[in-house]
């Protein structure tokens, strides 16, 4: 009877399972890496994907992926007034930045605003389509133009070009989530009861 | 290999850079939003200090030594030092946008953090053997992270649990650095 650490099916047992158990470990491992790799990579996408995309050039960039790639290179976190606190305590999340108030010097928090264009005063003159920085306003020269409510993101850049000052900001109704039968009976976009 | 142990342990636990020589403490209170990032922060800090003591061990040995150019130590640590956090952080920006992004300053002010020229120094006048000191920079080097990562997780407590308005934040972290430090001590004589 030999002893059990002589026996070479026990060795091979003991050594087979050290090795797999290793070349797991290792595959683990290489796999975490990978993983982490990979979210290193496309930091100015994920910074972008934070940003509310509404191009308003508020935070002194022409738009919001301009802002993106100056934060990956350090800019501060708090210069976006549409994004409000939960961008900037989702960016201070990614980037490790302490979470500071909205700088006042780039605007203010506000709600969710749209644009209305008062269309029997519109005469036409596609300055406004031409200042959209996300074409949310279709129209033809000497035509009515109307806004896409649901492209509109409410940057007003639109408000000053008009000659006839006919474009209102106006609040945007809070998008229902989920179904209800007081939400079935307003209309989506402007919040009113619907009559027909 | 039980010398080489109990090295480790030694450097790590009963001579731990930050709490028990308290070299290199201005980390520990960095700042971090989360406690992934500091898990981050520690293995860069560890990626700063162990290369470092060990070029400056060899450096100090082999060139400073024979020469008799000792005086010249402190402007040798500090050189090599900077350069090493200078083509980390380089190399983050070019590989780890993100990290770099999180980390870049804390990296930075690591060049001439105490922790570093204070472990060079504590090899440079020791006497023991080389082999045995480039174990003990890795030894204290891990020591080092680890303390991190562990005053990390006692922020992380201190701030979620309910603590007197005057204290909260920085003075119950000063003290509780303390007692971690006091707790450390009572490693003294396991090696």
């Amino acid at each position: 009877m030999t002893p059990l650490a002589e026996n070479l099916f026990f060795q091979l047992l003991v050594g087979g399972s050290l090795l797999g158990s290793l070349l797991c470990a290792i595959a683990w491992g290489v796999a975490g890496l990978r993983k982490r790799l990979q979210e290193q990579r496309f930091l100015v996408d994920r910074i972008n994907s934070i940003l509310p995309q509404t191009q308003c050039g508020r935070c002194g960039h022409p738009g919001c992926r301009p802002y993106a790639r100056a934060i990956a290179t350090g800019e501060a976190i708090n210069r976006c007034p549409p994004g409000g606190d939960r961008a900037i305590r989702r960016l201070s999340l990614l980037l490790n930045e302490a979470r500071v108030p909205l700088d006042p010097a780039h605007g203010e928090i506000e709600s969710a605003k749209v644009a209305v264009i008062r269309e029997a005063e519109c005469i036409g003159c596609t300055k406004c389509i031409v200042a959209c920085p996300v074409d949310a306003i279709i129209g033809a020269a000497k035509h009515m133009h109307t806004v896409i409510a649901s492209e509109c993101t409410g940057c007003d850049l639109c408000i000053e070009p008009c000659p006839v000052d006919c474009i209102d900001l106006v609040e945007r109704a809070p998008a229902f989530r989920y179904w209800s039968l007081a939400a079935l009976a307003t209309d989506p976009l402007s919040g009113e009861p619907c009559h027909d | 290999m039980a010398t080489l142990f109990s090295t480790i342990i030694a450097a790590a636990l009963v001579n731990n850079l930050a709490l028990v020589q308290l070299l290199g403490v201005s980390t520990l209170f960095s700042f971090s939003r989360q406690f992934s990032a500091t898990v981050e922060l520690a293995l860069l800090s560890f990626l700063v200090l162990f290369p470092a003591a060990c070029i400056n061990l060899l450096l100090h040995a082999l060139i400073l030594q024979p020469l008799g150019l000792e005086f010249l130590q402190l402007f040798l640590f500090v050189s090599v030092s900077a350069g090493i956090t200078a083509l980390l952080g380089q190399q983050l920006v070019k590989l780890f946008p993100l990290l770099a992004r999180r980390h870049i300053r804390a990296v930075l002010l690591m060049c001439s953090n105490s922790a570093v020229i204070g472990l060079s120094f504590l090899q440079s006048t020791s006497l023991s053997s080389l082999p045995i000191k480039l174990v003990y920079s890795f030894g204290a080097a891990a020591g080092f992270a680890i303390s991190l990562l562990v005053f990390a997780a006692l922020r992380q407590r201190i701030d979620q649990g309910s603590s007197p308005a005057a204290l909260r934040g920085v003075p119950l972290y000063l003290i509780s650095a303390g007692i971690a430090s006091m707790a450390l001590l009572g490693f003294a004589g396991l090696v």
